[in-house]
């Protein structure tokens, strides 16, 4: 059929064409005609260099650089990753840096300031000159205030081990406080930490492609997960069902089979009903709950605390003895014997003066007597079963009665309240569909939920987190491949043991947080954060872009205005690039030696020179030596002298996950480290019940431990602050900053989502990737909202509130929530159509629950980009757009 | 200088496996596949387009159309929203609309199914541009603007005055090696080989996923295949 | 004395055109059409224009000239070889007309070197040369005699005796029976370039040979009248004005026919509602190019068709000038309106659309579904140029040639 329409085809053209002459259609070979063919074969070029992609990204994708005659004139992704599922990593951005690094907005030498800070008038310096003034200077900061008020900030390490570790073997020789990029980019899940005692633990992307049904909540994997989006339709293709929350028809929600348009902040509420249906309908997994986490763990009615065994007067409760626990059902199938605990990797040994480790009491129903349970293993001494439910009154030591009452009492009376109508009325979600969800989730398994900045960048971003991975655990969807609760936002992960470099012998770098450079001390503040006692006198930024990344931007001025110094280090022009003192001009990953990871892969990777660096570029290394070498030459002596791949034989050296891996091999490709196939989180918990939590690379195990004494799973949090602000139990918080701007005043809910077109403001100016958009901010605004407020496509629009104001052009469109704006994150202030940032608008409020502990990048304040209200107003016409378009 | 190198010989070699042409019979006729539920709508395979051709400013062979409302803007479908993307490059016809017009032969089929262009031969006439069902040609109406000082990609730039389009990455196939742009899609959402072996993935693909071509009913017959997006599997409500 | 002072200032005038036209167009080619606003979604903008328009005044010179031939229109004869001048001339300028149109017009050549016989552009340069060539074989007849006496060496050694008069007309018979038929190609194929286009829904139509042909007889029909006024007024040649008002009936005729066919062919677009072919349409009622289609219908049809159609009106200079200019004027807005809004409408209607194919303006992207096309002033100049080298050719060949039919030739 096909053929004789060709044939057809074929005839009709020999036709058409004999009719006017005798030439012949047919025969159009290469040979006949005698202009050039097109080529065959490819230019030559110089060489093919191997090396990683590393923005503030969480792709680490490894790439090839295409060198001729000194310039790089293509990036292309490696593809060599050993397994065939990771190739190709990269995206459209990736393929374009080297557009940045031979572009117009390349800093190619020192510059120093000469007009106003912002002006962004320089004069080119040689390194000599920057050089000595940074070394003079901070000699005087630090001799006048002290070292820890200079600031050094520096973004995620996790994706520069060696040049970012720099800053911190410097802050760890001269004094200087670091501060840190996890919590200030608000993507520490402090979910995470208060309920499983981890930094954040998730699993590596790959395992998407094995859950059965995936919740995606608050996170756009297909525009900030561009390598790792294809898992996700691997799921679907074998069958799985994904299911996403977002209150934007986001490019994810168009993939999947069902879109949840969730009320902004209201996550927390819909897990809680999801939650409820699952215990309701009885699908939940008791033993699950029972062997990992402290639901059956006893409360005090009189204090809220724990139980303790030690409370209880003597003989009250069974005592089976350490490492009594076994797991129940199908749990803890691989762990050592009883008697035995399971070793937890990067445990300190016990020192003999530690106090000993608390003891806690549950309910056996099976005896009618409390039994102990102890941290040094999960699970439940043999027999024994707890009580999830039910009063008891018991005998403390003290003589006393008490009533006590399982945990999960406690959050079941919680959830007893969010029936899907409740919930519903919150979240705007449908109650028939959270019933739909809750039911296939709880029975379509493996499920995953994958949870992102969306839902985790609001003040009550932890409940969300809580919320959720209580959902999780219901349903016993841990630790196993398919399923989990992870939390993907940012590249915090780091994946070795980096203490050889980042720490000076013994010394390590003081680490602040750094939301307290913008906001100042808070009155909660943790006490063991090494807050400077005269404030902030200097910054060194490198590898931010902190002054329109940063929240509540016009705040983080105020300090700026203090700092004697400011240093930035970067490698194009950008905004805060312009309220530097001192520019120093970096090499770009293309020019230098790094050594990277990320959490959605598990591979370790270099980053190797292509080219050397342009102009005067350098890397931050070099800088950091020839800085120490003028401040203190005996620590350079001692320090400092070492190459790139010293360091990073030196860490490779420490074993660890990186254990067996050289130098060598990282030359030649990427190499998975030492963990789990598929790397999924848990697996010893879950498989051995070795107690919560795995250690949180660098922290030392004892520190994260600390966030969860009983050593499980915790949904029950009995410190002080979590009773008094009556968060113990997950629970839904609405918006913080509805309580700053009133709702009725500043009616627009803001969202500054993450762009696809950029790694928040990196790649911004690529003219390449600017074709496609346009390079021009828009506010992406529900045609009812425009409509309200008098604004149509095109319009000029200035979204404000009490921190500040920014402008730029309304884009209408249904996939937008009534009363919400989103503009996304990252615009320079060249591409909005006034204001410096975004951030001029977000808030810089601390949760106080975020500073019970203070273990910067694990449990710190974590910034909540999303949780800001504005106003919106238009301010002008839609701009006239290249003649060539038609309206 | 240094003595230069093929980039494809130089690849190392994980990442030249990573690119060869698979299942490839002695006379080939190569063909597309793009998946639509698999794509993104990332643009790599554009970006990387303009990379490895060397492709001016303004200028794009391939480019990722959001069916839907605007730029990955979505539309109003059977009471709901509703996108997906659809990239499109010349969509090398078996019978060509472009090659008919030209008074030159200045594009022309090739045995093996491409639709190339010479573009020493070209008159700049532009019949061809008008000629196209699926605007995937390209023009040289001045001198090409790059946004970097020198020449990039792998293959020598067009004159001004001329027409350019997809070459289905004509120097690398000859090299053995896959399109840039399929090896380039982080959705693994491209494919490419050979209709013309029973065993390449283009023809089972094909022959399994309800491929259909765009514009079907021009007869242009494209040697691009479209796999239409999945069904959702939504609830009864 | 006068006169040649007059002429003087004309000749002076477009050649200054003509120059002026000249350097826009080295302009261009140094920069390459970039100096058009021509771009990808709009690919064919004012040179095409023109080229149709004086494909169409040829076709319909000679069309004229021979259906007076063959149909015994014997009251056309004063005027056979000033249309016969304007046949030549409209069918150079259509072909001057391709060359700055071309991104390369240095390789002119390529087109007889690799011609490639399946493009209807191939055909119609073929036509257009066959054509060239028929007409100036055209004027040569009309004009032979005359020249062998005055013994010029145009005559080409013919001599002024009954034979060489006989063959005249066997001639003249003959290239009458080639031209209306090759008049009729001509425009037929043209209309080809554009109506055999499946990738545009405007085009696609069988009706579009047909419609050229009437509006070349249109526009052919309006210049000749228009011509003859002036060449009547600077006495190069005489006729009545019970001709003029023939001519006015015959532009009135014509009108009507090209009224039907436009109304059919829209009729037959719009009718079944797809899409494809209706969406065109609906933006040439109401969409950009609408003013166009609009002065097109009412001053290029619809007043011209009013002042022709009766009474005494077409019988007087003025009112047949006028009349007889809005037709051409009117035939040209339509082939600009037929380019344009076939081009408007792409058959990939996804956004963003198709590659605009120059760096975007900041803040604008690279891509457009359609385009508002309006020549820029290079394009303007270089067309003005290419104007005035027909008037100064249409001049030469009017102070040249013997154009007043001679009274022994009348019998
Ligand atoms: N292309 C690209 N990729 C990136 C980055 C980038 O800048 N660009 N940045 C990287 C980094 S560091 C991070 S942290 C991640 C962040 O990436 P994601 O985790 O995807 O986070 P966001 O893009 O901030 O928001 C995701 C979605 O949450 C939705 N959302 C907003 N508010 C709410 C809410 O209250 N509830 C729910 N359920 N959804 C809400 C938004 O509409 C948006 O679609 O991306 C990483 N990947
Ligand atoms: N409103 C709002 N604001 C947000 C967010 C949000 O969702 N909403 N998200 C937040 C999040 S999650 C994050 S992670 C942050 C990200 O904030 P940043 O990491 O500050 O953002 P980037 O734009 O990636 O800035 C990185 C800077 O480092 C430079 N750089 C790149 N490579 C090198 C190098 O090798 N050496 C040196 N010295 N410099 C280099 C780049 O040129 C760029 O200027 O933004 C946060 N800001
Ligand atoms: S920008 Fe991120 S996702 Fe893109 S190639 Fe680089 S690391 Fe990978
Ligand atoms: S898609 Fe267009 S340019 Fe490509 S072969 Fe088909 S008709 Fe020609
Ligand atoms: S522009 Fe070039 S390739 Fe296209 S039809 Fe004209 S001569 Fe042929
Ligand atoms: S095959 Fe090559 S030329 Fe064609 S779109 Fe892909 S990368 Fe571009
Ligand atoms: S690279 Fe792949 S996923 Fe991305 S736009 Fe192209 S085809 Fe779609
Ligand atoms: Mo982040």
């Amino acid at each position: 059929m096909k053929l004789t329409r060709r044939q057809f085809l074929k005839l009709a053209g020999v036709v058409a064409g004999a009719a006017t002459t005798t030439a012949s259609a047919g025969g159009l070979t290469r040979e006949a005609l005698a202009g050039r063919s097109p080529a065959s074969s490819s230019l030559p070029v110089d060489r093919v260099v191997r090396t990683t992609c590393s923005p503030n990204c969480t792709g680490s994708c490894g790439q090839l650089a295409f060198v001729r005659d000194g310039n790089i004139v293509k990036v292309q992704q490696a593809a060599d990753y050993p397994e065939p599922a990771y190739n190709p990593r990269g995206c459209m951005k990736g393929v374009s840096y080297h557009l940045l690094v031979h572009g117009p907005d390349r800093i190619l030498a020192p510059l120093v300031r000469e007009g106003e800070r912002g002006s962004g008038s320089f004069r080119k310096a040689t390194w000599d000159e920057v050089l000595d003034r940074i070394a003079s200077d901070f000699k005087r900061i630090g001799d006048t205030w002290g070292w820890d008020t200079i600031h050094v900030f520096g973004q995620v390490p996790g994706s520069g081990y060696i040049q970012k570790g720099a800053n911190y073997r410097a802050c760890a020789v001269l004094g200087m406080t670091h501060g840190t990029s996890f919590d200030f980019n608000g993507d520490l899940p402090m979910g995470m930490p208060i309920t499983f005692g981890v930094q954040n633990a998730e699993h590596e992307a790959k395992d998407w492609a094995n859950s059965r049904f995936l919740l995606v909540v608050g996170a756009n994997p297909l525009e900030t997960r561009i390598p790792d989006a294809h898992f996700l339709l691997d799921a679907c293709e074998r069958g799985a069902r994904l299911v996403v929350v977002d209150p934007t028809f986001s490019s994810t929600a168009a993939k999947a089979d069902a879109w949840l348009k969730i009320k902004p902040g209201t996550d927390t509420a819909l897990a809680l009903a999801l939650c409820r249906r699952v215990v309701q309908t009885g699908k939940a997994d008791w033993d699950f709950m029972r062997t990992y986490t402290d639901a059956p763990l006893l409360v005090r009615h009189d204090t809220g605390k724990r139980l303790l065994a030690e409370d209880l007067a003597p003989g009250q409760a069974w005592d089976p003895g350490p490492a009594a626990g076994v797991g129940l059902g199908d749990y803890g199938r691989q762990a050592p014997p009883l008697g035995q605990a399971p070793v937890v990797p990067g445990a300190a040994k016990p020192s003999p003066e530690a106090p000993p480790p608390p003891r806690f009491v549950a309910w056996d129903e099976s005896r009618r007597r409390p039994v102990v349970i102890t941290t040094d293993r999960l699970g439940l001494p043999a027999g024994v079963q707890a009580a999830l439910e039910g009063v008891f009154t018991l005998r403390l030591a003290d003589g006393q009665s008490v009533d006590v009452t399982p945990g999960f009492a406690l959050v079941a009376a919680e959830l007893e309240t969010w029936t899907p109508e409740h919930a519903a009325q919150i979240t705007g979600v449908p109650a028939d569909l959270i019933v739909q969800v809750a039911d296939a989730y709880a029975t379509e398994r493996p499920a995953a939920i994958l949870m992102g900045g969306g839902a985790n960048h609001w003040y009550h971003g932890d409940m969300t987190g809580r919320a959720f991975a209580l959902l999780a655990s219901l349903t016993g969807n841990i630790g196993g491949s398919g399923g989990g609760f992870s939390v993907y936002v940012g590249q915090y992960k780091v994946r070795v043991d980096v203490s050889p470099w980042w720490n000076a012998g013994d010394k390590k770098a003081k680490v602040v947080p750094s939301i307290y450079f913008t906001r100042g001390r808070t009155p909660t503040i943790n006490e063991t954060v090494p807050f400077p006692k005269n404030g902030w006198k200097a910054l060194f930024c490198s590898f931010a872009n902190m002054f329109i990344q940063g929240m509540d931007v016009n705040r983080l001025h105020q300090t700026l205005a203090d700092c004697e110094l400011v240093v930035v280090v970067d490698h194009q022009m950008t905004d805060t690039v312009k309220y530097a003192d001192i520019v120093l001009p970096a090499a770009t990953w293309y020019e230098k030696t790094d050594l990277t990871a990320t959490p959605l892969h598990p591979y370790l990777q270099l980053q190797q020179p292509a080219i050397p660096p342009r102009g005067e570029a350098r890397s931050e290394l070099w800088i950091w030596q020839e800085l120490v070498k003028r401040i203190d030459p005996a620590a350079y002596e001692e320090y400092f002298r070492m190459t790139e791949e010293e360091a990073i034989e030196a860490i490779l050296a420490k074993g660890g996950p990186a254990e067996g891996i050289t130098l060598e091999q990282l030359k030649q490709g990427p190499v998975r480290l030492k963990v789990p196939d598929p790397d999924v989180p848990f697996v010893q918990q879950i498989n051995q019940l070795a107690p919560f939590p795995p250690r949180s690379l660098p922290a030392a195990l004892g520190a994260t431990a600390a966030f969860i004494p009983t050593r499980r799973i915790e949904f029950y949090k009995d410190h002080d602050r979590f009773l008094k602000l009556k968060q113990a139990v997950p629970t839904y918080m609405p918006p913080h900053d509805d309580l700053i701007h009133e709702p009725a005043e500043y009616p627009i809910q803001l969202l500054t989502p993450h762009s696809k077109w950029r790694i928040h403001s990196s790649y911004a100016n690529v003219a390449w990737l600017n074709e496609i958009t346009g390079g021009r901010a828009p506010v992406l605004l529900h045609p009812k909202t425009a409509a309200e407020h008098g604004i149509s496509e095109g319009d000029l629009v200035e979204l404000s509130n009490t921190r500040g104001a920014v402008r730029a052009w309304a884009h209408l469109t249904t996939a937008a929530s009534p009363g919400t704006a989103t503009l996304f994150e990252g615009w320079w202030s060249n591409q909005l159509g006034g204001g410096k940032s975004v951030n001029e608008l977000t808030s810089s409020e601390v949760n106080p629950i975020h500073e019970v502990f203070n273990v910067p990048n694990m449990w710190a304040p974590s910034t909540p980009w999303k949780d800001c209200r504005c106003r919106l107003a238009k301010v002008g016409g839609p701009q006239t757009r290249s003649e060539v378009k038609d309206a | 200088m240094p003595d230069k190198v093929s980039p494809i010989e130089a690849l190392p070699a994980a990442s030249r496996a990573f690119g060869e042409l698979r299942a490839v019979s002695a006379e080939p006729r190569w063909a597309m596949v793009v998946d639509l539920e698999r794509c993104i709508g990332c643009w790599s395979c554009c970006v990387i387009c303009k990379s490895e051709n060397n492709v001016p400013l303004g200028m794009w062979w391939n480019r990722i159309n959001t069916v839907g409302a605007a730029l990955d803007t979505p539309r109003e479908e059977h009471g709901g929203l509703a996108m997906h993307w659809m990239p499109l490059a010349c969509q090398h016809c078996e019978n060509p609309a472009c090659t008919k017009v030209c008074p030159v032969k200045a594009t022309y089929s090739r045995e093996d199914g491409l639709v190339v262009q010479d573009d020493e031969r070209c008159i700049g006439c532009r019949y061809c541009l008008v000629a196209c069902p699926y605007g995937v040609r390209v023009f040289n109406w001045g001198r090409p603007e790059y946004p970097v000082p020198f020449p990039m990609g792998m293959v020598e730039p067009r004159p001004v005055g001329t027409m350019e389009k997809c070459t289905f990455c004509i120097h690398r196939l000859s090299e053995g090696q896959v399109p840039s742009c399929i090896w380039s899609c982080p959705a693994q959402a491209r494919v490419f080989g050979d209709l013309n072996h029973p065993d390449s993935e283009v023809n089972r693909l094909i022959r399994e996923r309800a491929a259909f071509q765009l514009l079907e009913e021009r007869g242009t017959d494209p040697q691009v295949f479209y796999l239409p997006p999945r069904r959702k599997r939504g609830w009864e409500r | 004395m006068r006169q040649s002072h007059a002429r003087l200032i004309w000749v002076s005038l477009i050649s200054a055109g003509f120059l002026a036209g000249l350097g826009a167009w080295i302009y261009q080619l140094t920069q390459g059409l970039i100096v058009s606003n021509m771009r990808n979604p709009v690919m064919w903008g004012l040179y095409i224009t023109f080229f149709m328009f004086f494909v169409g005044l040829s076709a319909g010179g000679l069309i004229v000239a021979s259906a007076g031939r063959l149909f015994g229109g014997h009251r056309l004869k004063p005027i056979v070889r000033l249309a016969v001048v304007e046949a030549t001339v409209a069918v150079m300028l259509a072909a001057l007309f391709l060359v700055p149109d071309l991104g390369r017009p240095d390789r002119l050549w390529h087109l007889f070197r690799y011609p490639h016989w399946t493009s209807p552009l191939m055909w119609d340069i073929a036509i257009v040369i066959i054509y060239l060539i028929i007409s100036l074989l055209y004027v040569w007849v009309y004009t032979r005699a005359d020249h062998a006496q005055l013994g010029s060496r145009l005559a080409f050694g013919t001599g002024t005796s009954e034979a060489d008069s006989r063959r005249d007309e066997r001639m003249k018979a003959v290239l009458a029976g080639v031209g209306l038929p090759a008049a009729v190609l001509l425009h037929s194929i043209t209309a080809w370039i554009f109506g055999l286009q499946l990738s545009r829904g405007f085009w696609y139509t069988a009706i579009m040979a047909p419609l050229f042909i009437s509006s070349a007889l249109v526009s052919g029909t309006g210049l000749m009248i228009l011509l003859s006024l002036v060449a009547r007024r600077v006495k190069k040649i005489t006729f009545s004005d019970e001709l003029l008002g023939f001519l006015g009936k015959l532009l009135v005729t014509f009108i009507v026919v090209e009224a039907f066919l436009v109304f059919s062919d829209m009729l037959t677009a719009a009718y079944p509602g797809a899409e494809f072919e209706a969406g065109p349409m609906a933006r040439l009622l109401s969409g950009r190019y609408a003013p166009f289609f609009w002065f097109e219908i009412g001053a290029g049809l619809l007043i011209p068709f009013v002042i022709l159609v009766g009474g005494r009106r077409r019988f007087r200079p003025p009112w047949a000038a006028a009349a007889a200019a809005l037709a051409v004027v009117g035939i040209w807005v339509h082939r600009f309106n037929l380019v344009l809004n076939g081009l408007s409408y792409a058959t990939i209607t996804e956004p963003p659309g198709v590659a605009i194919g120059t760096a975007p303006a900041p803040g604008t992207t690279s891509f457009a579904l359609t385009q508002f096309y309006y020549p820029s002033w290079v394009e303007w100049i270089v067309a003005l140029g290419l104007l005035c080298l027909g008037a100064l050719l249409f001049t030469a060949a009017v102070v040249k040639l013997p154009l007043k039919e001679k009274a022994s030739q009348h019998a």
